[in-house]
């Protein structure tokens, strides 16, 4: 079964495409990083699936329905507005630099949207958010703001805010940007953990060691485009062969 | 100086400034968000006339529009609006301007990155502005909003052009009469008291709002 499906996605920014013909597939229950260089798109990517950006062209399908496609004339149909919300709600994503709402507590982060968008009562809402912070080791903080929160306490948080909306693939933009090594570990044993949840999960990152130890599948992207995609070895063997100039 | 005679004159026309001040926050501050939304909107239609509204407001004197409302209307038009509700029309006017322009600066001061979270949680554009934008921007407006508000205290005094007893009517009225000083220095100091009190209004709210960054 597929969780996501994207067929010769195009997106372009006055005029240039960000994003170039770009097709492939994550399975349920799969692990997937994109990696690449900056400005290779990959953020930009993550945008399209999340419907932060429109496309220019090309299908997006989560979990068979379909988010956008477009017909041989060239022209984008997005779902309508009631379709969108719903896949949108089928997609949780976790932000580079987390955006966690300040004025609001711990807890009420991760149930705002429960109360006000699922319409769960806030002792339903309150529960499951307890749970989810049990799980991420955060419960003291439970009435903490994020303002004094650490990074990888905030990115902790994110994550339980994003899985109390119980999506069914999870993205992660750059999440170990803000991490120290110590934490990078923590971040790669929470992953795991929910792969063992069957969550579907896709990183985009631009470290190699990330890619290497958790994925599945990884996806090579570069200038809007995809170059290498397959197992992590499989890629990083093509990777050190043909492209030595990129870093490791 | 008969201070029996012109301490309660003083309090009643603190009354009708009291009330010209609150009258005109009442109605500009929404009427100042709607601006800005219109300002801030992408359709021409909208944001031009806000542009030029606003341009108008703040590139006049307050006095002139005064007037103008209360002296202008009626030539023009043939309608003549009240004293006390011409005053309140054309401070509202102008300050729902200066308000619209104080939301704006609030409003871009929020990251993208909340409008963001907002959608991907799945709360509507209204939702995402009420619940997650609006209050962040309060708090940011808020030093801004005190230095409005007192300038409003004092721009009251301009409500006396068209011969409303307020302070400084009274102020000029009470001094030409004693032939004294002292008045000047009594509507200084109710002045000051409801500007030290909006000043303690104000940094008790920040206070409040300070337990987050």
């Amino acid at each position: 079964m597929k969780a996501l499906e994207i067929k010769n996605l195009v997106k372009k920014i006055d005029n240039i495409k960000i994003l170039n013909n770009i097709s492939f597939s994550v399975n349920k229950g799969e692990i997937l990083t994109i990696i690449g260089p900056s400005g290779s798109g990959k953020s930009t990517l993550l945008r399209c699936i999340n419907q932060l950006e429109k496309i220019d062209g090309g299908t997006i399908k989560i979990n068979s329905d379909v988010l956008v496609d477009t017909n041989n004339n060239g022209d984008v149909m997005y779902a309508e507005k009631n379709l969108r919300t719903q896949i949108g709600l089928k997609v949780g994503l976790v932000f580079q630099h987390f955006n966690l709402f300040p004025h609001f507590s711990v807890l009420r982060n991760i149930t705002e949207s429960q109360v006000k968008v699922l319409r769960r009562s806030r002792d339903e809402a309150n529960n499951i958010a307890i749970q989810l912070l049990e799980k991420m080791d955060l419960k003291s903080k439970i009435d903490a703001y994020p303002c004094e929160l650490s990074g990888g306490q905030k990115q902790r948080v994110a994550i339980a805010r994003a899985l109390a909306m119980d999506p069914e693939i999870l993205f992660f933009d750059e999440p170990t940007s803000a991490l120290d090594p110590k934490l990078k570990g923590d971040f790669i044993n929470i992953i795991k953990e929910l792969s063992d949840g069957k969550m579907t999960i896709v990183i985009v990152t631009h470290e190699m060691n990330i890619a290497k130890s958790i994925s599945d599948r990884v996806i090579f992207m570069e200038e809007g485009m995809i170059i290498e995609e397959g197992t992590p070895e499989e890629v990083f063997e093509k990777l050190k062969n043909e492209r030595t100039k990129f870093i490791f | 100086m008969n201070f029996k005679v012109f301490i309660p004159a003083m309090l009643s026309a603190s009354l009708k400034t009291l009330s010209l001040f609150s009258l005109t926050l009442l109605f500009s501050l929404p009427l100042g968000l709607i601006l800005c939304f219109a300002r801030m909107s992408k359709k021409k239609v909208l944001n031009l006339p806000a542009k030029i509204y606003i341009l108008l407001m703040r590139g006049t004197p307050l006095m002139l529009q005064l007037m103008f409302i209360f002296y202008g209307l009626n030539p023009i038009f043939g309608v003549q609006p009240p004293r006390f509700a011409s005053a309140v029309i054309a401070f509202a006017l102008n300050y729902a301007a200066y308000f619209a322009e104080i939301y704006r600066s609030g409003i871009i001061s929020i990251p993208t990155g909340q409008y963001d979270a907002g959608k991907v949680l799945g709360f509507s554009k209204r939702k995402t502005f009420t619940i997650i934008i609006l209050p962040q921007v309060i708090k940011r407006v808020l030093p801004t909003m005190s230095n409005e508000f007192m300038t409003l205290i004092k721009d009251t005094s301009l409500a006396q052009t068209i011969v409303i007893v307020e302070i400084m009517r009274t102020t000029e009225k009470y001094a030409n009469v004693y032939v004294s000083a002292i008045p000047f220095g009594v509507a200084a100091i109710f002045y000051l008291v409801m500007n030290a009190g909006i000043g303690k209004a104000f940094s008790f709210t920040e206070k409040k709002l300070s337990y987050y960054k």
